[in-house]
């Protein structure tokens, strides 16, 4: 049986890897980099979906203790290809695709890179002039929503007061917070959001959760220093 | 048979995979064009659909009304619905928008997921219970 915490061999070969990718990263041709990091994005991900593929051998317990940093993985990948992809696109739709990724899970970070974009963009034609405005709007908008939800900021601060006591009283189940007021628990997400449209409550001011355990502070660095470092 | 309907196929190629891993026989349309035309021809032999939000609009559906292929799968989900009531659909998306989400929660025969939050083998599992096929699913 593998040890999951020191394969043998692996973290060698991992270490080799990134080591190989830093000295290429050098010797990349500047018009060339875009398809170097592609390629080595490409790679990682080819890697990440065998071990995804893998995780359904697992037993529940296991799965319970990786399973957050799982889904996060599998995103950090698609968020660093779809920054790829509006920069160097394979195609026209591929850039389109990624301009809809950008509108509902681009971050402030992407918006300095979609002004960018705005400037010389790969393709050219008024609804992908109007589409490239949309998603800074949208991306500028949400998160000045974040921001100015006080309610959902508050609900927040409320949920993880009271986490520990509802981990006794509702694991597993779904809790909906307006500011400090608890407004509804609910076996699943689907239930809340019925309690939620039948109260009439603006989505915008709910803070809707799974009663579980918060997840520890991850740091991503750890899984895309191998294509960001020194890029 | 499972109709997959979303324009990213080098993206969706691993829950295509997983899904025929697993027993299922899928056709994957990355036009919502021919996703239409495949859903009226052979609509008895569909079990259940998978479907993206935002997709080009092909021919069927107009730009502006789709919000620049932002919303298609909306109209989308609206002409499967003339089509069939009851046939099972999982909204498959990257949309975080919660009145959409919503919108689709409370939709009979209809799941929403976001794609960050379901692996590969966790959508078969969902599908799975859908199609009440627990055998094979794992948790």
């Amino acid at each position: 049986m593998i040890s999951l915490h020191n394969p043998p061999g692996v973290q060698e070969l991992f270490s080799n890897l990134h080591q190989a990718i830093q000295v290429s990263e050098k010797y990349i041709l500047p018009e060339k980099e875009l398809d170097f990091e592609r390629q080595v994005a490409t790679l990682i991900g080819s890697c990440l979906s065998g071990i995804i593929h893998s995780a359904k051998h697992c037993s529940n317990n296991e799965w319970q203790k990786i399973e957050k940093e799982w889904h996060i993985i599998p995103f950090t990948y698609e968020k660093l290809t779809r920054r790829l992809d509006l920069v160097s696109p394979a195609t026209e739709e591929d850039f389109i695709a990624s301009l809809w990724w950008m509108c509902e899970c681009g971050e402030v970070e992407d918006l300095n890179l979609l002004k960018q974009v705005k400037e010389s963009p790969p393709f050219q034609t008024r609804e992908i002039d109007r589409l490239i405005d949309f998603t800074i709007e949208r991306i500028t908008k949400r998160f000045d929503t974040l921001l100015l939800s006080e309610f959902q900021s508050i609900g927040w601060e409320k949920f993880q007061q009271e986490l520990p006591l509802l981990m006794e009283t509702a694991p597993g189940k779904w809790v909906a917070y307006r500011g400090e007021s608890r407004i509804a628990i609910e076996p699943s997400k689907k239930e809340i959001y019925k309690v939620l449209k039948k109260e009439n409550y603006n989505l915008n001011e709910i803070l809707v959760r799974r009663i579980e355990p918060l997840p520890p502070p991850l740091d991503l660095r750890r899984y895309i220093n191998v294509v960001t470092q020194e890029g | 048979m499972i109709l997959f309907v979303d324009d990213e196929k080098r993206r969706m190629e691993n829950y295509i995979m997983e899904l025929e891993e697993s027993g299922y026989s899928v056709k994957l349309c990355t036009d919502v064009d021919d996703a239409l035309y495949f859903l009226t021809e052979h609509s008895k032999r569909i079990e259940l659909i998978i479907l993206d939000i935002m997709m080009p609009p092909g021919k069927s559906f107009n730009l502006d009304d789709t919000q620049m292929g932002f919303r298609t799968g909306i109209r989308f989900y609206e002409k499967i619905r003339e089509v069939n009531k009851t046939l099972p659909v999982i909204i498959f998306t990257h949309v975080a928008d919660p009145n959409i989400a919503e919108k689709f929660y409370t939709e009979k025969n209809c799941w929403f997921f976001r794609k960050i939050n379901l692996l590969e083998f966790e959508l078969v599992e969902e599908i799975n219970n859908i199609l009440n096929k627990n055998e094979k699913g794992k948790r």
